[in-house]
């Protein structure tokens, strides 16, 4: 049981800068999904901790021990890659235990904890096939046990998922969970896709420009973004962002106009004049616009785009200053050319400043 | 439901295009008819033969046989033969593979050294043989002027004892083709399977013993084969060029000159065809062996995806 740390990790390659002050702390037993667009470092963030890439800059600590200089033999952290690297002359026991037939454990003892650990995965069925006859999902599932098997304090998974389909993804996404707490691992998940980041980790670690943006739990990312690029990443659905513009007695942003009384998000942190006149730009998540036939008071739009999401719909529409985009519930069969009619809960606005900062979001209590 | 992508029509329409594929293979196939399958035939007759080119063939069963199981010349170029290819082979083996290994990163260095690994194979035999023949000189050779300094004067082909593994010294520095196919087949391993060696502790002995030498060996035992073909090769032109069998007594008569000289110098062609016709079942046979062996710590892609 251990902790996992990078301290101002940077790392450049060549005139490309990757990471740049880089910091991130695991607890104990805990698991961090490190979400991330494609290349913006969090696999190198990954390689750095367990070893096998080398920091300009900054540190890496397991525990209270500095590890930055370690071989990552001596690191002793398990981790499963991308692609599997399973050896193809090897059956999936053998490949298994491979860290310890290198460390000349006695055959007996490999045996058993290779059963164990391929009980806990949901492989013990594969044990004698070879790689070459599994199928995508299978071959992760062996290379989380082969990862396990010396049972590791840290287990860093790098995307381990993100070339399957997704069954086979949605499916693992709870081995891997369960495998983990069931060994009290401490665990970072690398990912690029939010739901999955949202659902293996405890907290989330969003990453941009080659550091750490915001650490927090998907609820609490979701509630409280730090800032406009914070949430459009937290939640599965793309924010509407829109200028909040100054108009007579109130305010107007995208095709809604409110009362100055009536955005009373950010007057908990002060005046709603002067915390409204902060932000720059309003954000209301496609969740939170309500959507009904034609009628007086919501702003008239017309249906432009419609596809079925889960129980409800994503529908696209088009107004008079733009488009906005809305998540509906089963409710409503929306197709396109409908005319609707729009509003917005104005408890549920988050405020951005000039410079992306989020200076008010929505009271939870809603 | 029967989907687009196979429906029965569609199937055949494949199946006429395989055609033109094996029409492409004609060519080859004549190619190899005439220049390997019927001469192994002819070779294969006229061993039970006495033909000498001037009068027709006669049937003599199997005196040619009985006659080289008793020569002795054949005996010692059996002998040399032997030991070159014992000795050669796995030597040119361990150097391409070593130096693969070795220069199978992208750095400048390795580039350099991969280019300098290829020359001497691309030199043309005769040229490659009197380089050598040069270097190592008794008299006015670099390599006997530097050994003089230690007081040392080895008689590289012309010590009876020294001709043959100075030939097979020669031979090797020309791995070039065994190189690149190693180095190919190097960087065909995937990067994770060395950072899963990483991470788990492996090193650097274990690594080359459990993952890269098992994921590379079908393409060395194809290789192995090859190169028991290349020594015989290389052999031949350097004995011919360099010490012509000799020096006395046929330190350097490998198999291959022995046919050369008993069929085109001493014209008997008969007793030549019997010669190669063992000179085919021992190779025959050493393949067999390697394949055997290799079968049992390799493992073969083909066997696994064949399975449904």
């Amino acid at each position: 049981m251990t902790t996992l740390a990078w301290r101002a990790i940077g790392r450049s390659f060549g005139d490309t800068e990757v990471l740049r002050g880089f910091e991130l702390a695991v607890a104990n037993g805990e698991i961090v999904s490190i979400l991330g667009p494609s290349g913006c470092g969090k696999t190198t963030a990954l390689r750095i901790a367990a070893g096998l890439d080398s920091a300009d800059e900054g540190q890496v600590l397991i525990g209270d021990v500095d590890v930055t200089e370690w071989a990552p033999k001596r690191r002793e952290m398990g981790m499963v890659f991308q692609h599997d690297g399973l050896l193809p002359h090897l059956d999936v026991a053998a490949n298994i235990g491979l860290s310890l037939r290198s460390r000349r454990v006695d055959r007996g003892e490999i045996n058993a904890q290779v059963s164990a650990v391929a009980d806990i995965v949901g492989c013990r069925h594969l044990l004698d096939r070879r790689p070459q006859r599994l199928s995508g999902g299978e071959r992760q599932r062996v290379a989380l046990a082969r990862a396990l098997v010396r049972r590791p304090e840290v287990l860093l998974l790098d995307e381990p998922l993100s070339s399957l389909d997704l069954e086979a993804r949605t499916d693992l996404r709870s081995v891997v969970v369960r495998a983990v707490r069931a060994l009290g691992t401490t665990a970072v998940f690398v990912t690029h896709d939010h739901d999955e980041a949202a659902e293996v980790g405890d907290r989330l670690a969003v990453m941009s420009a080659g550091s750490i943006a915001q650490v927090d739990t998907p609820e609490a990312l979701y509630w409280n973004p730090a800032t406009a690029t914070m949430a459009l990443v937290a939640g599965s659905r793309s924010m509407n962002l829109v200028p909040l513009n100054h108009a007579g007695s109130g305010w107007r942003f995208g095709p809604f106009c409110a009362s100055v009384e009536a955005i009373p998000l950010w007057g908990r942190a002060g005046t709603p004049q002067a915390r409204g006149a902060a932000a720059s730009t309003i954000g209301f998540r496609p969740e939170h616009v309500e959507m009904s036939a034609p009628s007086s008071g919501g702003v008239a739009a017309t249906v432009s785009h419609a596809r079925h999401v889960g129980g409800g719909q994503f529908v696209t529409v088009d107004h008079r200053t733009g488009t906005t985009m809305v998540r509906t519930s089963s409710a409503g069969r929306w197709v396109v050319g409908d005319r609707v009619s729009l509003r917005v809960d104005s408890s549920l606005l988050y405020g951005f400043d000039t410079n992306g900062m989020c200076v008010g979001s929505p009271d939870r209590s809603h | 439901m029967e989907c687009a992508w196979d429906h029965p029509t569609g199937r055949t329409d494949l199946r006429s295009n395989q055609k033109l594929p094996n029409a492409g293979l004609l060519p080859f196939g004549l190619g190899i008819t005439m220049l390997v399958f019927g001469p192994l035939v002819v070779t294969g007759v006229l061993a039970f033969t006495d033909y000498d080119a001037i009068r027709p063939a006669g049937f003599v069963g199997l005196a040619n046989f009985t006659e080289l199981w008793n020569d002795p010349i054949f005996r010692i170029a059996l002998r040399n033969s032997g030991a070159h290819v014992a000795v050669s082979v796995p030597l040119r083996m361990a150097g391409a593979l070593g130096l693969a290994l070795l220069l199978s990163s992208s750095s400048r260095t390795s580039r350099w050294g991969r280019t300098a690994v290829m020359l001497p194979t691309i030199l043309p035999d005769a040229a490659y043989a009197l380089v050598w023949l040069w270097l190592l000189n008794p008299v006015y050779g670099p390599v006997n002027a530097v050994a003089a300094r230690v007081g040392a004067q080895p008689g590289w082909f012309s010590d009876p004892s020294m001709a043959l593994p100075s030939m097979v010294l020669l031979g090797l520095f020309q791995i070039g083709e065994g190189f690149v196919i190693c180095l190919a087949a190097r960087q065909l391993i995937p990067p994770t399977v060395y950072d899963v060696a990483a991470v788990e502790g492996l090193h650097a002995v274990q690594v080359l013993r459990r993952i890269t030498l098992p994921i590379m060996a079908p393409t060395l035992l194809l290789l192995a084969l090859r190169d028991l073909g290349m020594a015989a090769h290389n052999s031949f032109s350097a004995a011919l060029l360099i010490t012509d069998g000799g020096p006395a007594p046929y330190a350097t008569t490998v198999v291959p000159l022995f046919v050369y000289r008993t069929s085109f110098e001493y014209l008997r062609f008969g007793y030549g065809a019997a010669a190669t016709a063992v000179m085919l079942v021992a190779t025959a046979a050493v393949v067999v062996a390697q394949v055997i062996i290799v079968r049992r710590w390799t493992w073969r892609p083909s066997e696994d995806e064949r399975r449904p």
